[in-house]
């Protein structure tokens, strides 16, 4: 960890030369439960989570970017779920950000203590260890008063060792291209048209792990003043051909489906709002739905609490939650907060057809602002789960500086 | 407009209480890209390299996912279904 240390240092120095600088830098203590459901939190470990951002303009618009970041554990066996212990992740690019806008940047990611992966392409007997991920991503947007046309393409290498039965390991690669393309048309403020396409290419598999969602789309938005009430209402109707040829073979939702999505947010007085949000994804195999529905109060000093409830049946995996946010801070220009959160969730039992409770997470954090727009944060987590591999138990005390 | 709108709010309303819960035949996972924030604490957890951020949203490959549901569980923003 001393290291990683030495390395956050210097590359904070490097950033510091930049111009606007954000950064969320933690500490954590972890305890977790050996054998889930029975006794203490027993097994220890440490690890570090940072975020760093700097950006300075060069001309007018055009932005040179960096980021960092850092995620790891010198305990790679602590939580069993976590295939990359260790991640340190590099952004370097520039960004246009005026009518039209343009970024080009380059990301890197080390991993480091990462788990063998049985793939579903490979041969029973093979697994790969993930070494480093490279990407280049590339994004244009052109907007007119009525079009707008959007132009992506991410190029990603991944390298790792692949290890076929009792052989050796050997090194290999595997490169994806995900590439996008949007035209929108908006004949009006309140409506828009679109038809686009968005692909993946798989250039080390053979062509059927390709993937292609080809869409066309009607959605709008709305605003209706009701005296100090007022109503935020969007839509969105889309038409989808999504095509692969392993999906196919596996009977997965390829092929046509319809995409509904509505989102209606009304705003009282005294600074109240209710949101719903519902999506449909309909196909011949496929009935996937996503509700929530939230309440949300806020005050002037920044404040906040507001009651949650999301279920998506259909998807894979069926389950409902529902939770609790808040933060608040004391007096009117407060620089002391605290921010008490719960959440819930039942799952849907394939035995017997009904939903049981199987997670709930709450946390406690403290908030000391030190500076504008600069926090030191301490908190505790703690994660109970009933019967879900591989998950455990877990308590995390944290402790950490951000600012934005 | 406002009768249309407190139409879908009923119907949203119903939809939720009567939604039906039997996972079809052929579902794959998707993101919900309001809610994903660009975390990336689902891409730590993926069985089958996966998930890939672009444009600071997570995506999920489908031809590769192998349905786990690691990523689901550890999404801090419920943004995986």
């Amino acid at each position: 960890m001393f290291k990683e240390a030495v390395f956050i240092s210097i590359v904070t120095v490097c950033l510091s030369a930049f111009g606007a600088v954000q950064f969320d830098i933690r500490g954590n203590r972890l305890f977790t439960q050996q054998e889930p459901g029975t006794g203490a939190l027993n097994q220890r470990s440490v690890d570090m989570k940072s975020y760093f951002h700097a950006e300075r303009e060069l001309y007018p618009g055009l932005f040179l970017y960096m980021t960092h970041s850092l995620d790891g554990t010198p305990h790679a066996d602590a939580l069993p779920e976590n295939k990359i212990p260790f991640d340190n992740h590099t952004v370097f690019g520039f960004k246009y950000l005026k009518k039209h806008m343009f970024f080009v940047e380059i990301q890197n990611d080390i991993f480091a203590h990462a788990d063998r992966l049985s793939l579903n392409f490979y041969p029973t007997d093979s697994s790969i260890n993930q070494k480093v991920l490279s990407s280049v991503n590339e994004y244009f947007q052109a907007n007119g008063k009525k079009v707008r046309f959007t132009a992506g393409v991410n190029y990603f290498r991944l390298n790792y060792d692949l290890q076929y039965g009792e052989h050796g390991i050997t090194k290999a690669v595997d490169d994806d291209m995900w590439s996008e393309i949007d035209f929108r048309i908006s004949p009006n403020d309140n409506i828009a048209m679109a038809i686009g396409t968005t692909l993946k290419n798989d250039f080390n598999s053979y062509g059927g792990y390709d993937y292609g969602d080809h869409y066309i789309s009607l959605g709008g938005d709305h605003t209706i003043r009701m005296k100090a009430r007022r109503l935020y209402f969007a839509w969105l109707i889309s038409e989808h051909w999504r095509v692969s040829e392993i999906m196919y073979l596996r009977e997965d939702a390829e092929g046509p489906a319809t995409v509904l999505h509505m989102r209606p947010v009304l705003k009282l007085r005294n600074r109240i709002f209710i949101k719903g949000t519902a999506t449909l994804d309909l196909s011949k195999r496929m009935q996937k739905q996503r509700y929530e529905m939230s309440l949300r109060k806020s005050w002037r000093n920044r404040s906040s609490i507001g009651i949650g409830y999301w279920t998506t049946p259909g998807s894979v995996f069926p389950r409902k939650g529902s939770g609790i946010r808040s933060v608040f801070y004391i007096g009117k220009a407060s620089k002391v907060g605290f921010s008490p959160n719960a959440q819930f969730f039942w799952r849907l039992d394939p035995d017997n057809n009904s939903y049981r409770y199987y997670r709930a997470t709450t946390s406690f954090e403290m908030i000391l602002n030190i500076f504008k727009r600069a926090e030191i944060i301490g908190g505790y987590k703690y994660t109970r789960f009933i019967d879900l591999a591989p998950f455990t138990n877990r308590g995390v005390v944290s402790i950490g500086l951000r600012k934005w | 407009m406002r009768k249309l709108i407190i139409h879908c709010l009923v119907l949203l309303l119903l939809a939720v209480a009567t939604g039906c819960d039997n996972p079809a035949k052929g579902a794959f996972l998707s993101v919900d890209k309001a809610n994903c924030m660009g975390c990336s604490e689902c891409v730590g957890v993926c069985a089958a390299d996966a998930i890939r951020i672009i444009s600071n949203k997570a995506v999920i490959d489908p031809t590769k996912c192998v349905e786990c549901g690691n990523c689901i569980e550890v999404c801090p923003f419920n943004a995986i279904y």
